[in-house]
């Protein structure tokens, strides 16, 4: 019972936290093409580039977009200190056999989630003709 | 240096201004250069004068202005 009354305050003291962000994909392509690899590899895991690749060979955009616009939307909540640019790379964003996608923080991202305490981020994304857009959640103790 | 800068800027950085109105100090973020805009500026300028920017020199206080820039770059040149 104590624990169950814990547990109750405990949900009533979480805050949350949000953070959005909206990508034009011809910008993404356009960066693509103009610094190829160099470009992919600053921002994207290579399971991220694995996962925006298509059946040709090709990577899609909109899905590589998309992260991006998850990854802004974190750093928007994570909020580093004024000079500090997170690097991207350490918000990965995964996709597991059915589709559904999460965040993974790498360091040094996951210190500042820590920091922050925050205990989940919750994300969607999507993309529509040239935009793609993402919505986080950060449920905070 | 400063007009190859300003002309990656014009290209890359997705202001809300005309690079060529920006004065040495104007914050760069303020005028509009988002965070992935700031990438292919700095993809730009690696490429443009010939250097690599270290993970010490990614900072906001590097690319947020043509005057920081222009100190990064000669720094990394020297």
């Amino acid at each position: 019972m104590l624990n169950q009354i814990k547990k109750y305050f405990a949900r009533r003291k979480a805050t949350y936290a949000i953070g959005n962000d909206l990508v034009f994909i011809p910008e993404v392509e356009a960066a693509h093409q103009q610094f190829g690899v160099r470009y992919l590899n600053f921002i994207f895991t290579p399971k991220e580039q694995s996962d925006c690749t298509q059946v040709d060979d090709t990577f899609s955009y909109s899905s590589l977009a998309a992260r991006i616009a998850v990854k802004e939307s974190v750093m928007k909540i994570l909020k580093p200190a004024k000079d500090d640019l997170l690097p991207w790379r350490s918000i990965e964003i995964l996709r597991d056999s059915f589709g559904s996608a999460s965040v993974k923080l790498h360091s040094p991202a996951n210190a500042l989630a820590r920091l922050r305490n925050i205990d989940s981020l919750t994300i969607t994304m999507t993309h529509e003709y040239q935009y793609a857009s993402a919505l986080v959640l950060a449920t905070m103790s | 240096m400063q007009d190859k800068i300003r002309k990656i800027l014009k290209e890359h950085g997705r202001l809300a201004v005309d690079a060529a109105t920006l004065t040495e100090t104007s914050d760069l973020y303020q005028s509009g250069m988002t965070s992935h805009a700031s990438v292919n500026v700095m993809l730009a300028l690696e490429g443009e004068f010939d250097v690599e920017f270290p993970d010490n020199m990614l900072k906001r206080s590097v690319f947020e202005s043509i005057a920081s820039i222009t100190s990064a770059i000669n720094q990394l040149k020297n």
